[in-house]
């Protein structure tokens, strides 16, 4: 290119700056140039010139040429990074650089993180590289370049650049972590803040507090977009956005003279601080008639198993102590969740997608830490009606909004004739309303059920089918010559152009249909009407269509092919795959579709070859999927067993992941359940009965070096138990857990929340010594009936912290999960006919020492009644007791000499004896259950035998348990102990 | 505005009365008139009217001036500089619409070939080259492109009094003016700022307001003229209103710019 040749030998500054000009106007919108021009070594050219010249003028000019360069796709990532132009931009962003040119800058970085976001999606894994844009450093430059801005047009790109490079290059936690500790972090939060008060929804009291001057409106979607990426996956993070000390203000400050003003902006109330509601007012029954119906429609029968209070998913994970997280301050939650939907009310477009995708992370946040099942007594029907009233009020104000976007998406034509800024608003709608969508409403049967009566249904399905529409990909420019395709392998990586990625044109579909998949599996999480319905919208085959991977050359195949009609079928994106196997994974759960439309569909074949994927990710969402395809009713059993599944689960379990692992197990078990016996025996072969037991000892956490944390030589850690009086006590010692525990956010150095720790002001509970005393958590929880005032913001969030964060309490959860799916594995195994057989088999394998020794451990308390830590005994976690009970009723119903075995273990009824007073009921149920089989006779000539093992029952105190729970609160205990006590008076 | 309200349709009345009421803050209207100012690119009256008004001007003149000066390039036929002018502002503006660049080089195109047909005997040869290197590579890209491009080559062909009205229009000066238009939307939009003054969606909403008025069948006067001068005569049609009266602006701001700078 000459004026490539111009800047290398412009004889002067004057020349040199003319040169770039021309050069930059040649290649603006020209992509073929712009690849002569990698391949002709400009790159380095360019970079140079902006790293060291002196001239200001020449080095804009560089700049703008990296900025259009960096428009021309992915492919032009590689030479960029490889030239370092990211940090050498960086680098010019100094306190004395003109406006201009920070704009130019971060354009030009906004560019490459855009390019760069597109090449992430690229089916090929070598050009996955890094991007790093946001160290410690630039942080705090792009903190003072937003700090030091007067409101003119200038400061305000800045703005939206610096909010674009968030969203579009921030992909991991530790960089979310360290970004929502920065100060730029509560810039932003502080700008919404401030935008708010412009536009006149809230006043703004606070006097204490300095908020920035207001960005432009047409900012404010940028800044709520970019709040969300870097919130996104963490309650933690989401509470540090709300809880921040100019979203406090923005509600708190309403209550300067000493009363609380928030439940104006509550959902009865509707946002009526200033005199009229913004919002509409919505009247909601002070105590709900709504009944709410736990567990599964498809086993009506099985909704007494199911927890009351089963959240989120993966309630046995959560078995943390609620004094960690005392329900926080549902007043400032509520109040922030109706902020939340007059913005999206208040916005279109994209600008309305990002507030309700705010909205949902608030609100999913607030309920990951909602603990109202651990709140007694007076409080907790206030705190329940709180929180019912802002999910109603999500329910009729923010649901069918979302739903109307995914309408709106799926109705739009992309119409040629408008402008390229409301296109590109056209295509993030397109891309992200299903997802949204499927946010809001994941996990709240409530919020789904409003959101099919919203129509979604109708407007996800055909979205969704059309991502398989045929896309005619965009023709490339003509070019006089044939491209030169032959690139020497020898050239610097700054001038070969990188791979071209996917076409702009597929990685739309693909995002449309991952976000499709989204809300589909959303919809079918709970109801059997929802997944009938959307099987009836005809998906169910474009299900099976998603669950095939791209092959690992199509970029290049496409390549060679530009300008063809691409195959609706040819492959899918990661995040794709792990769309459709959650959406496979709810859709599975309704008996009837598994073994009809799903098995017609024939899912388990793309399922199980995605249990090979390299993804480590897809490999678990695949295995979600393998347990609800491995129930005994299952029709893809026998196909997945065939195929070698048991090999392939086996192995995942024995790797290091946790989830991994418990998905694993779990899907075992589900596969050993009234499985004929030689497919036990080659499940627990394959698992290996070492293996089977260490892991129920939990040996592995203490190999991984998270056991010694536990202390005092206990090596079966539970994290908490109910203890008799029903309060949960934590079981981590305070030697051990204190904040100073190491954390990666305090290397950070942005934490200022460690002078909380040390802060025992007006005697209040701090963390550490949560786990001795239950009174002082008594106490702090009662500050939730306090005067907002009382409520202290950063102590609570130090707790919310602990909970997501420490890395003990998550190993430790981790483990539980995994013990439970161990032990409900040897329970399956010796389910059925083959239970006696089964047994033996154990016997012979493990030894019968052993296998009672292991029952025992889990059974007995971890900490003793009067000890220096606690006042009380303290259990494990009552999942695995009833786990280990449930396996004491299937020894017990094997055969008679098995029932004699277990009896002669004393120190294992010693050990039973206290849990059939357990505060949790289901506890007691098994108890009972594995007495009225000990207690059974078999025939006459275990008459005698029966005789002797109620004797054994009597003299341990058993007995008088049961006989004791003849008067017990719960219905089924109560009939269940009725039949213990008949049997042993039969006798 | 007094009129002399019908006996027969006392509610004529009625929405003149409420009219009255209507208050508008001078502030208000100030804000307004200088957004306008300031979003079709009127610096100098900008300035001036900020200190008659006394309003702080929020915008840097230099940016309004950016503007004007690449429309300025536009309506005077000079496409290269103005598309240098706006890559020397944000190459982004091009990069990012292929539509609007293919459009301006377009122009520019028309612009080259109009100089040879009003040089009679002229070569056409910087034209043709022109189309090939800058357009052609682009208009396989989009079939409107293509037929853009083959649209404006035939003006090659044929004599320039004797062309069929969709011909004759590209070389009209309106579509200057409709580029020009688009580039300035095109650059407001890309530094985040609205594309249109709010004066413009007022009339377009009070036009949508009285159409629907009407459709719903609401006693309202059957003219309801903006309070322009000469604005009586093309009322006739008053769905039409709103793309009349804002074209008029349109058109007499633009002449006041030219005397005002």
């Amino acid at each position: 290119m000459p004026a490539l040749t111009d800047v290398r030998h412009a004889a002067s500054a004057e020349a040199q700056v003319a040169a770039l000009r021309r050069l930059k106007n040649e290649l603006v919108g020209q992509g073929k140039r712009k690849e002569t021009l990698v391949c002709d070594g400009g790159i380095d050219v360019v970079v140079d010139i902006l790293s060291s010249s002196e001239d200001d003028d020449a080095r804009l000019q560089a700049t703008l040429i990296i900025a259009t360069i960096a428009n021309g796709g992915p492919a032009f990532v590689t030479p960029l990074l490889a030239a370092n132009a990211p940090q050498v931009l960086l680098d010019s962003l100094a306190h004395d650089t003109p406006s201009k040119r920070v704009t130019a800058s971060l354009q030009a970085l906004r560019n490459i993180a855009a390019a760069w976001r597109a090449s992430q999606q690229s089916p090929q894994q070598e050009i996955h590289t890094r991007l790093d844009l946001f160290t410690r450093h630039s942080i705090e430059v792009f903190h003072d370049l937003l700090r030091q801005s007067p409101p003119c047009s200038a400061r305000m790109q800045h703005l939206r650049l610096i909010t674009d490079l968030i969203t579009l290059s921030v992909i991991s936690d530790t960089k979310k972590a360290a970004l929502s500790q920065s100060p730029l972090f509560e810039i932003l939060t502080a700008l919404l803040v401030s935008h708010t008060v412009i536009s006149g929804l809230v006043t703004w009291q606070a006097e204490g507090v300095q908020l920035p001057p207001p960005p432009q409106a047409s900012s404010v979607s940028h800044i709520i977009s970019a709040i969300c990426t870097i919130v996104e996956g963490s309650a933690y993070r989401t509470h540090r956005f709300f809880l921040s000390s100019t979203v406090r203000a923005l509600f708190i400050g309403q209550s300067w003279n000493n009363t609380d003003e928030r439940h104006l902006f509550s959902a009865r109330q509707g946002f009526a601080n200033t005199g009229e509601p913004l919002l509409p007012v919505l009247h909601i029954p002070a105590y709900g008639t709504t009944t709410y119906h736990y567990g599964s429609r498809a086993f009506p029968a099985m909704a007494a198993l199911q927890s009351k209070h089963a959240k989120r998913g993966n309630s046995h994970y959560v078995t943390f102590d609620e004094n960690l997280a005392p329900g926080g301050d549902m007043d400032h939650a509520n109040a922030v969740c109706s902020w939340l939907l007059l913005l999206a009310r208040s916005a279109a477009g994209h600008g309305r997608l990002v507030a309700l995708r705010l909205l949902a992370l608030v609100n999913n946040s607030v309920d990951a830490m909602d603990s109202s099942d651990a709140i007694v007594g007076g409080h907790r029907t206030e705190y329940t009606q709180k929180n019912r009233e802002r999910k109603k009020q999500i329910a009729v104000l923010g649901v069918p909004l979302a739903a109307k976007m995914v309408q709106i998406a799926n109705e739009s034509k992309m119409a040629e004739g408008s402008s390229s800024a409301q296109h590109a608003d056209d295509v993030l709608v397109k891309e992200q309303a299903c997802d949204v969508l499927a946010l809001l409403i994941r996990d709240f049967d409530e919020l789904q059920i409003a959101a099919v009566d919203a129509g979604a249904i109708k407007h996800v399905c055909p979205l969704l089918k059309k991502t398989f529409d045929p896309v005619p990909l965009a023709k490339p420019m003509w070019s006089a010559r044939t491209a030169g395709t032959g690139k020497p392998a020898d050239l610097p990586l700054t001038r070969q152009l990188g791979s071209r990625g996917l076409p702009s044109e597929i990685l739309h579909a693909m995002r449309c249909r991952q976000s499709a998949l989204q809300a589909l599996a959303a919809l079918a999480e709970k109801e059997d009407i929802h997944r009938k319905a959307i099987v009836e919208a005809g998906v169910v085959p474009c299900i099976f269509d998603a669950l095939k991977p791209f092959p690992s050359d199509y970029a290049e195949t496409l390549a060679k092919n530009r300008g063809q009609v691409v195959g609706p079928k040819d492959g899918n994106t990661t995040a794709v795959l792990l769309a459709a196997c959650r959406a496979a994974k709810t859709m599975s759960r309704s008996v009837s579709l598994l073994r009809t439309s799903l098995i017609d569909a024939g899912i388990a074949k793309p399922v199980f070859q995605l249990l090979h994927h390299t993804d480590p990710e897809v490999q678990l969402a695949a295995t979600d999927v393998c347990i609800n395809l491995l129930l005994e009713f299952s029709p893809m059993r026998e196909d997945l067993i065939a195929e070698g599944v048991v090999k392939t689960l086996a192995d995942h379990a024995r790797r290091s992941e946790p989830a991994l692992r418990v998905s694993s197990l779990w899907a075992l078990k589900h596969l050993v359940s009234s499985s004929p016996k030689e497919i036990k025996v080659k499940t627990i072969e394959e698992l290996g009965t070492g293996w089977l037991v260490g892991v129920i000892r939990g040996e592995h956490l203490q190999q991984r070096g998270h056991g010694e944390v536990a202390g005092g030589g206990v090596s079966v850690a539970g994290l908490s138990t109910p203890n008799a009086a029903g309060e949960q006590v934590d079981l981590l010692n305070p030697s051990s857990t204190g904040m100073d525990v190491d954390d990666p956010d305090d290397d950070q150095g942005y934490d200022e929340e460690e002078e909380v720790v040390n802060d025992d002001e007006d005697g209040e509970v701090m963390y550490d010594e949560l786990s001795s005393t239950h009174y002082q958590a008594s106490q702090l929880r009662s500050t939730i009936q306090q005067a907002p005032s009382a409520f202290n913001s950063k102590r609570y969030l130090s707790s919310v912290r602990e909970i997501e964060q420490n890395p003990s309490l998550r190993a430790r959860q981790d483990d539980v999960a995994v013990q439970e799916q161990a032990l409900d594995f040897i329970r399956n195994l010796l389910n059925g006919e083959d239970c006696a057989g089964m047994f033996d088999y154990l016997l012979q394998h493990i030894g019968s020492a052993k296998i009672f020794e292991l029952l025992t451990e889990k059974l007995v308390r971890v900490i003793d009644a009067g000890s220096s830590t606690s006042a009380r005994p303290v259990y494990g976690p009552s999942a695995l007791i009833i786990s280990t009970v449930n396996i004491l009723t299937h020894i017990a119903n094997a055969l008679p000499r098995h029932k004699q075995l277990l009896i002669a273990q004393k120190p294992l009824l010693q050990a039973w004896l206290p849990h059939f007073s357990h505060p949790d009921r289901k506890v007691r149920v098994a108890c009972v259950w594995a007495i009225n089989s000990l207690t059974w006779i078999d025939d006459d000539s275990d008459r005698r035998d029966a005789r002797a093992r109620a004797q054994e029952l009597r003299s341990c105190g058993i007995e008088t348990a049961v006989r004791q729970l003849i008067g017990d609160g719960d219905l089924d205990v109560k009939e269940r102990a009725k039949t213990a006590v008949r049997q042993f008076e039969q006798l | 505005m007094s009129r002399t309200p019908s006996t027969a349709t006392p509610t004529w009345h009625h929405f003149e009365r409420k009219l009255e009421d209507v208050k508008p803050s001078k502030t208000d209207i100030n804000y307004l008139v200088m957004d306008y100012l300031v979003t079709n690119g009127y610096p100098a009256a900008a300035q001036k009217f900020a200190v008659e008004a006394n309003i702080q001007l929020t915008t840097d003149l230099q940016a309004i001036q950016e503007r004007v000066d690449i429309r300025t390039a536009i309506h005077s036929g000079d496409i290269q500089v103005a598309v240098e002018k706006i890559n020397e502002l944000n190459p982004q503006i091009l990069d990012e619409d292929p539509s609007l660049h293919f459009a301006l080089l377009r122009l520019q195109l028309v612009e080259l070939i109009r100089v040879c047909m009003d040089t009679p005997g002229s070569d056409i040869t910087s034209a043709l080259d022109f189309a090939t290197s800058q357009l052609a590579p682009r208009a396989p890209t989009n079939p409107q492109f293509l037929s853009d491009l083959e649209r404006t080559l035939a003006l090659l062909i044929f004599p320039s009094d004797k062309l069929d009205p969709a011909l004759a229009s590209l070389l009209d000066p309106s579509l200057r003016k409709e580029i020009a238009t688009r580039v300035n939307q095109a650059i407001l939009q890309n530094q985040g700022a609205r594309k249109e003054a709010r004066l413009r969606n007022l009339v377009k909403l009070r036009a949508f307001a009285e159409k629907k008025a009407r459709d719903t069948k609401k006693d309202i006067p059957d003219t309801l003229d903006i309070g322009l001068v000469g604005d009586s005569n093309n009322t006739s049609n008053s769905n039409d209103l709103a793309t009349n009266v804002s074209d008029i602006l349109m058109s007499n701001n633009s002449d006041n710019d030219h005397t005002v700078s």
